[in-house]
């Protein structure tokens, strides 16, 4: 009986090892160890052993159904491995055709280099406010030493609204309205669209401002140029150079024009105009209600177009406002 | 304002400084700006004078001549030229070659019509001088061959342009510009040397209305003049800093203004009436004709000088046409006064007459200046013109006698440390005095004080803080070090609305950029037309527009991206579809009560349009356009990132806002709020701007959107979820064509409740196998229930339930069931 257990064996595990299909193989253990199959046939002659013999014949069998078994499945996992690989040859893309893009999302240029300057100062502790673009003469212009009769008056160009309206010329409003409101110290900056009645390739009827301004009870000349310097060489590269000249706002005294030179960064090489500023002007205090005699500040007002189009060489300031795509798709 | 290196050099010893450009940066560094530097002459290097020895008739060319023209340098040169206005014999103007003419024209030697061509002869026109002579510019006989013609039209000078700022009236003029240069260079001022004032009176007298808005007024008569045109150095000045030569006695008040800085105003004697000229404010109604041939009807904010039948001058602006020096004048009343700025800067205002008087009466005249400059001009006139001086008359205010004499009124007292200390740069007693002195303050020290006294000329300076200038200035800029101010106190930005505002509108550019959207800004303004058409009424118009299409503000931020999406498919020139998505993040403007006080209301809208394919690019992209849901999807996933609730989706139907499709359109609200609008753009818009492509517009409430908003700062709580399976449900429900497929889902969550969790439709059809008048939708309810599994039969209790409500409410039923 052995015997016949051996040739049974040895001839199942040639099947199995022949087997071309995971199929094949399932019929071959049906065939073989299935309830019906040959091996429990095989067995079924085991009622006429001897019982010395039995246990001998048992192991024997139990032995082989355990190898039929292993070859089953390593036979399978061999043809399965076949098929997998096969179907991974036959599963192509092209992958050069073209990918399905989706749209860039971008932001204003002029968003971005706001935040980019609001960003550089806010690590100096800065905070943003807001103000109204149509805002009031008073604020306008009275409340920052820009009297009615004053010539700097005639530097801005004013849009009139309504009487004793105007489009804010800047945004040094917002600075009153925000020292007003509070106590100092006062860290603040104002951002936003102004308006002035000029229009070229460099001036735009709108356009838009940021201001700073601090005050404290100690703050000088030194310290405005050290916060300007600091804002150009994030906003120029770590070699922009700073220079101040002096010019006149009556909101400042002394009021200063800053000029920029960076490497590489300007044809030439030469100074580039690119901010205002300079330490408060008492009227502003007293307006404000501050004591004069202990309120210390300076201010500084920089353009948004005028360093994007520094930034990116853009030359013409029309560009930002008229939302064509070969310009918005640039940034 | 221009100023002649020849002439302040007059006034200033500028040797030591190179050139005009090094003069520039340093006026530039004292803060004088300089716009541009021009050298006169520029484009005439190598033009000068010839003699035209023979000319003929060019052999091949009716309208030209063959000339032989005689040079100081290279001998005989043969010229072919066009003009017929000269003959041999004629000295000329001789473009060499080499030359590059002031219009652009570069001269080479050549062949016209096979003759040589070794110049040109020049007109005036070439030369950049007179525009539009003809001919070629013929010079006197007395002219030497070979000079320069720069040389003969006295062109030898270099002008600076600067840009004075308002507080500086003291750098209106030469004088004032060589003092900074003084200052600067330590170097002292040449006056011209002057005569005496006359001490006896003049026929007329002046005089002042109490009360009137001027302080001095000088007049001096002279007799016997004889008014004609000036001498070359005169024109030649006045045109090297920008002014018109009129006549002899003209020219020199305005010598005198770019001079001194001080305006005078030259009256025909014998054209004014009566013995008193009188400062005086206008009286309603009169009128005077001025020199530019205008006529004015003044108010009594405008001063006047007036004689006896009425005004004569219109005080610092300009001066009267009845009573101005002609031709035919022998004797004139010179004038000087000092005027009060604002009344000039509003007279000069009121009628657009801006001039070099009033430009710098409204910036200030020295008061000391005003009598040296009368006789300045005096001892000019005699000189050019001719006349003897009659005599003086002259009137000054109360208020001037006073603040002369009171020099202590303007007295500044500065604390010892005060420039160190706001300059944050350490300077000595003497670097502040020495400073502040060689701008002509007086300067002591008493105590821990600076006692400082301004020039009467630099009325500018009233405060402490305007000495920091001008010691700054001094000493340099360049000199302050940089430092950074101290952080005294950190305040946070919670509960701050401001911040709070800031945050949101720019967390939402971010969350919209993340949506595929791109940001676009437009003007504030624009047609009242463009609005009205869109069914907007602005209520804020511009008083000054400078174009009809930037009249009004907007009430609406839509036309704005209409027009650019226009201008967008102008330029698209492809066969694909274009792809623009657009968002704008500005304030409408609005007539209304406001916190501002301005009795505008800006209210801030979030306004998108939206064109094109669902993807940018690729393969069959453009298979795939935008429609209404995508549009609603993307702004379902906006109100979601920026944790915004409850948002409801109405169709739009009748309330359709007039620039959009009311069918494709629809109203979004908040409980009863409304939220906005989205939806096609209305296709009467669409044909009239003639787009090609379906456009959908996106027009939301921004302010109340951020209301809806949580703050930044406040975070959202962290859910439990469940690790049990959900159960799903699909239905297939056949409904009535119109029944919003969201009452289904929110009959399902209302009956489904507590098990159900979530339903939604997934699929709309209403194809062949669908019977007339109906829809089937596709429903899928998701029940489950925290910590544990469900049963079946709960489940289907519920599904029950759900379909019975379904058809109750409805008329649903279930497709093949």
């Amino acid at each position: 009986m052995i015997d016949q257990l051996d040739s049974l064996g040895e001839a199942s595990l040639k099947q199995i090892q022949s087997a071309g299909s995971v199929d094949a193989i399932e019929q071959i253990r049906v065939s073989v160890l299935g309830k019906k199959g040959s091996l429990s046939q095989v067995l079924r002659g085991l009622a006429q052993v001897s019982a010395e013999e039995r246990p001998k014949i048992g192991s024997v069998a139990n032995q082989w159904k355990a190898r039929l078994e292993t070859a089953i499945e390593e036979q399978k996992a061999t043809l399965e491995a076949g098929q997998l690989e096969a179907r991974i040859k036959n599963e192509k893309i092209d992958v050069t055709a073209p990918g399905l893009l989706p749209h860039q999302g971008r932001l204003h240029p002029l968003t971005a280099t706001t935040r980019k300057i609001v960003k550089a100062l806010e690590r100096l502790g800065f905070d943003t406010a807001l103000g109204p673009e149509a805002e009031t003469e008073i604020l306008n212009f009275d409340a920052i030493n820009i009297s009615a009769d004053h010539p700097a008056r005639d530097m801005h160009d004013t849009f009139f609204v309504n009487p004793g309206v105007v489009l804010r010329t800047h945004t040094s409003p917002v600075q009153m309205r925000t020292m007003q409101s509070q106590p100092w110290p006062v860290r603040v900056l104002c951002a936003g669209a102004v308006y002035r009645c000029d229009h070229d390739a460099t001036h735009s009827p709108m356009f838009h401002q940021i201001e700073g301004l601090w005050v404290d009870q100690k703050v000088s000349m030194s310290d405005l140029k050290g916060v300007l310097s600091y804002l150009l060489k994030e906003l120029f590269g770590p070699d922009a150079e700073i220079r101040m000249r002096p010019s006149y706002f009556p909101f400042v005294e002394p009021g200063v024009e800053v000029d920029v030179r960076a490497k590489g960064l300007f044809k030439g090489d030469g100074w580039i105009e690119i901010l205002g500023a300079g330490l408060v002007h008492p009227e502003l205090f007293k307006f404000a209600g501050y004591d004069i005699k202990k309120a210390q500040g300076f201010a500084f007002g920089i353009g948004v177009e005028r360093v994007a189009m520094l930034l990116h060489k853009i030359s013409d300031i029309r560009h930002f406002y008229q939302s064509d795509s070969r310009f918005l798709s640039q940034f | 304002m221009k100023i002649s290196w020849k002439w302040l050099n007059e006034w200033v010893d500028l040797k030591g400084i190179e050139d005009a450009k090094q003069l520039g940066d340093l006026l530039t560094s004292r803060g004088l700006e300089v716009e541009s530097i021009q050298t006169q002459g520029l484009g005439l290097e190598r033009v000068e004078v010839a003699l035209v020895k023979s000319k003929e008739k060019h052999p091949d060319a009716d309208r030209l001549s063959l000339c032989q023209v005689e040079t100081a340098r290279d001998g005989i040169l043969s010229i072919v030229c066009g003009a017929q206005n000269f003959k041999a014999g004629d000295y000329v103007a001789l473009a060499r070659v080499g030359a590059e003419l002031p219009n652009g024209i570069k001269i080479q030697e050549g062949k016209i019509r096979g003759q040589l061509s070794q110049g040109m002869l020049c007109s005036l026109d070439e030369l950049g001088l007179a525009k539009g002579s003809e001919g070629i510019w013929v010079l006197p006989e007395s002219s030497k061959l070979g000079t320069p013609v720069a040389e003969i039209l006295g062109f030898d000078d270099t002008i600076l342009d600067l840009s004075i700022t308002p507080n500086r009236g003291d750098c209106m003029s030469h004088l004032g510009i060589a003092r900074e240069v003084a200052a600067a260079t330590k170097k002292s001022l040449k006056f011209p040397k002057i005569s005496k004032l006359p001490v006896k009176k003049s026929s007329i007298a002046t005089g002042i209305t109490s009360g009137a808005p001027c302080s001095q007024f000088f007049g001096i008569q002279i007799n016997g003049i004889q008014v004609g045109p000036s001498p070359d150095w005169l024109i030649q000045r006045l045109e090297a800093v920008g002014a018109r030569s009129i006549n002899n006695v003209v020219d020199v008040t305005n010598w005198v203004l770019f001079e001194a800085g001080q305006p005078l105003h030259a009256y025909d004697f014998d054209r004014l009436s009566g013995k008193k000229l009188l400062a005086r404010q206008a009286e309603s109604g009169e009128k005077i004709q001025l020199l530019d041939d205008s006529t004015v009807a003044l108010t009594t904010k405008d001063l006047v000088i007036a004689d006896n039948e009425g005004p004569v001058a219109l005080a610092g602006v300009m001066g009267g046409k009845a009573s101005q020096v002609t031709n035919g004048t022998t004797a004139i009343y010179l004038e000087a006064a000092c005027f009060a700025s604002a009344t000039v800067r509003g007279t000069a205002r009121t009628f657009s007459k801006v001039t070099e008087a009033s430009q710098r009466f409204e910036r200030g005249v020295d008061p000391d200046r005003v009598s040296w400059a009368l006789q300045r001009a005096c001892d000019l006139i005699l000189k050019v013109a001719g006349g003897q001086i009659v005599g003086i008359s002259s009137s000054v205010s109360a208020a001037e006698k006073k603040e002369k004499a009171n020099a202590k009124a303007r007295l500044i007292q500065v604390p010892r440390n005060f420039f160190s200390e706001r300059l944050g740069l350490l300077l000595s007693d003497s670097e502040i005095e020495r400073s502040l002195k060689s701008l002509e303050f007086e300067v002591k020290k008493v105590a821990k004080q600076w006692m400082v006294l301004p020039p009467r000329f630099r009325s500018d300076v009233k405060i402490p803080e305007d000495l920091l200038d001008e010691v700054a200035r001094s000493i340099g800029y360049e000199k302050i070090p940089t430092s950074l101010p101290a952080l005294t106190s950190i305040q946070t930005r919670y509960g701050d609305a401001m911040s709070r505002k800031v945050s949101l509108r720019e967390t939402a550019k971010d969350h919209l950029v993340a949506l595929e959207l791109s940001e676009a800004l437009h003007y504030g303004f624009s047609s009242r037309k463009s609005q009205e058409a869109f069914g907007f009424q602005p209520t804020v118009a511009l008083k000054n527009p400078m174009h009809e299409d930037q009249e009004v503000m907007v009430a609406s931020l839509l036309p704005g991206l209409v027009e650019a999406y226009a201008l967008n498919e102008r330029f698209h020139f492809s066969s694909e579809k274009m792809n623009i998505r657009l968002f704008e993040l500005r304030p409408t403007f609005w007539l209304g009560e406001s916190d501002s006080g301005t009795g505008i209301q800006e209210r801030w809208r979030l306004s998108m349009i939206l064109s094109g394919q669902t993807s940018a690019e690729g393969l069959h992209a453009s298979n795939n356009s935008l429609d209404f849901l995508k549009v609603k999807g993307l702004l379902q996933s906006f109100f979601e990132r920026s944790r915004v609730r409850g948002v409801r989706w109405e169709s739009a139907s009748n309330e359709a806002p007039s620039f959009l499709h009311s069918g494709l359109s629809s109203k979004l609200t908040i409980g009863r709020d409304l939220v906005g609008w989205v939806g096609v753009l209305h296709p009467s818009i669409a044909s009239k701007r003639k787009l090609r492509q379906t456009v959908f517009l996106v027009d939301l409430d921004w302010d109340f959107l951020e209301k809806k908003m949580r703050s930044p700062w406040e975070a959202n709580t962290y859910k439990e979820w469940s690790d049990f399976p959900p159960m799903e449900r699909d239905f297939a429900v056949l409904i009535k064509k119109g029944t919003p497929v969201e009452k289904l889902t929110q009959i399902a969550m209302k009956v489904g409740r507590p098990l159900a969790k979530d339903a939604k439709v997934f699929d709309i059809y209403d194809g062949q196998q669908v019977a007339e008048g109906m829809t089937s939708a596709a429903v899928r309810v998701i029940f489950f229930e925290e910590g544990r599994s469900l049963r079946d039969e709960e489940v289907d209790e519920r599904s029950a339930l759900i379909r019975t409500q379904w058809k109750q409410e409805l008329g649903a039923e279930l497709r093949g069931g």
